[in-house]
């Protein structure tokens, strides 16, 4: 795949502290880089741009969802074919980018990374995401190991078929539904992830938010 | 709260309709508390033990309704603003 193919895509919300260390270890493999700043109070925007990157704005705090889906359009918008996502937190290694890539040569609409969730998972989250998964596959035929991993692979064809409705955490959750409505070939690269921030993420309310709106993804 | 009502009209907060609705609402309750008698009959209709218990319905249904009247509105409007943002962000993709 040509180096201007993709995009890696950044979402990222008061990430000041970790945003450079993020961009530096994507820029190991692409220049093609945009962070999407949902609306930070801290310098992350400023950050971002000393290193040098595209930095798409949010005046006002959206939520994952909506940045994501500002860093995708533009991505696509200024010629990409394929998008890579990942968190702005640094939790997502990008030496997995690669792998990605290599997967939607092969003819994937959409790779999905998968933290292995037996290790340094709080154990809440790990009951939470299992459950969420067998839902999900019982509801949409589509059983994805980890159900809230944001690192991610698709192309443009692809995103038309899963373009979400969700702005905040439910965003992972309706991309995996919508990729098993649609029957779109999907694959999953097992990755490593860090825990930085127990508070970030999501939380309990979160999933129950996550939980009502499964009907939607089904009826839409 | 009629008087309230009033006010946001004079103030060209709401429409016509809207203070006429509000104001037949406060009125309503006030006769039906005076006069709680002039709801027998249809209480009785409707198996309702006491009127009372026929206006908790009543409210409950009216607040239900103001409640999803409301969770929609808020909803068109963090659409709206969720656009608005996304529209100016993705104008500067040309920026470096």
């Amino acid at each position: 795949m040509k180096d201007k193919d993709f995009f890696v895509v950044i979402p990222a919300y008061n990430e000041a502290s970790r945003i450079d260390k993020v961009v530096r270890g994507v820029k190991k493999f692409t220049e093609n880089i945009i962070v999407v700043d949902d609306g930070s109070s801290d310098k992350t925007s400023k950050v971002a741009k000393k290193s040098k990157v595209k930095v798409l704005r949010h005046r006002i705090n959206l939520g994952k969802g909506a940045a994501m889906k500002t860093g995708v359009e533009a991505a696509f918008l200024l010629g990409a074919e394929t998008v890579v996502l990942m968190d702005g937190d640094g939790q997502h290694d990008p030496k997995y980018i690669p792998q990605f890539l290599e997967k939607i040569s092969e003819g994937y609409d959409i790779v999905f990374g998968s933290r292995n969730l037996s290790f340094g998972v709080p154990l809440v989250r790990f009951l939470g995401n299992k459950f969420g998964s067998v839902l999900i596959s019982l509801l949409f035929g589509i059983y994805r190991s980890d159900l809230l991993c944001g690192f991610m692979a698709f192309t443009k064809k692809t995103y038309q078929k899963i373009k979400w409705d969700s702005s905040r955490y439910g965003v992972e959750t309706e991309i995996v539904a919508r990729t098993g409505k649609n029957k779109l070939k999907y694959t999953e690269i097992p990755i490593e992830t860090i825990y930085i921030d127990k508070y970030k993420g999501v939380t309990i309310l979160d999933a129950i938010g996550i939980l009502f709106s499964i009907p939607r993804w089904l009826i839409s | 709260m009629i008087y309230v009502a009033f006010l946001h009209w004079k103030r060209k907060e709401i429409n016509g309709g809207e203070v006429f609705f509000w104001i037949v609402l406060w009125f309503g309750f006030i006769f039906v508390n005076l006069f709680p008698d002039v709801l027998l009959n249809i209480t009785k209709k409707l198996f309702f033990a006491r009127v009372m218990d026929f206006l908790m319905v009543i409210a409950f249904m009216i607040l239900a309704f103001l409640g999803f009247q409301n969770h929609v509105s808020s909803k068109r409007m963090e659409k709206k603003i969720e656009e608005l943002i996304r529209k100016e962000a993705l104008e500067k993709k040309n920026e470096k």
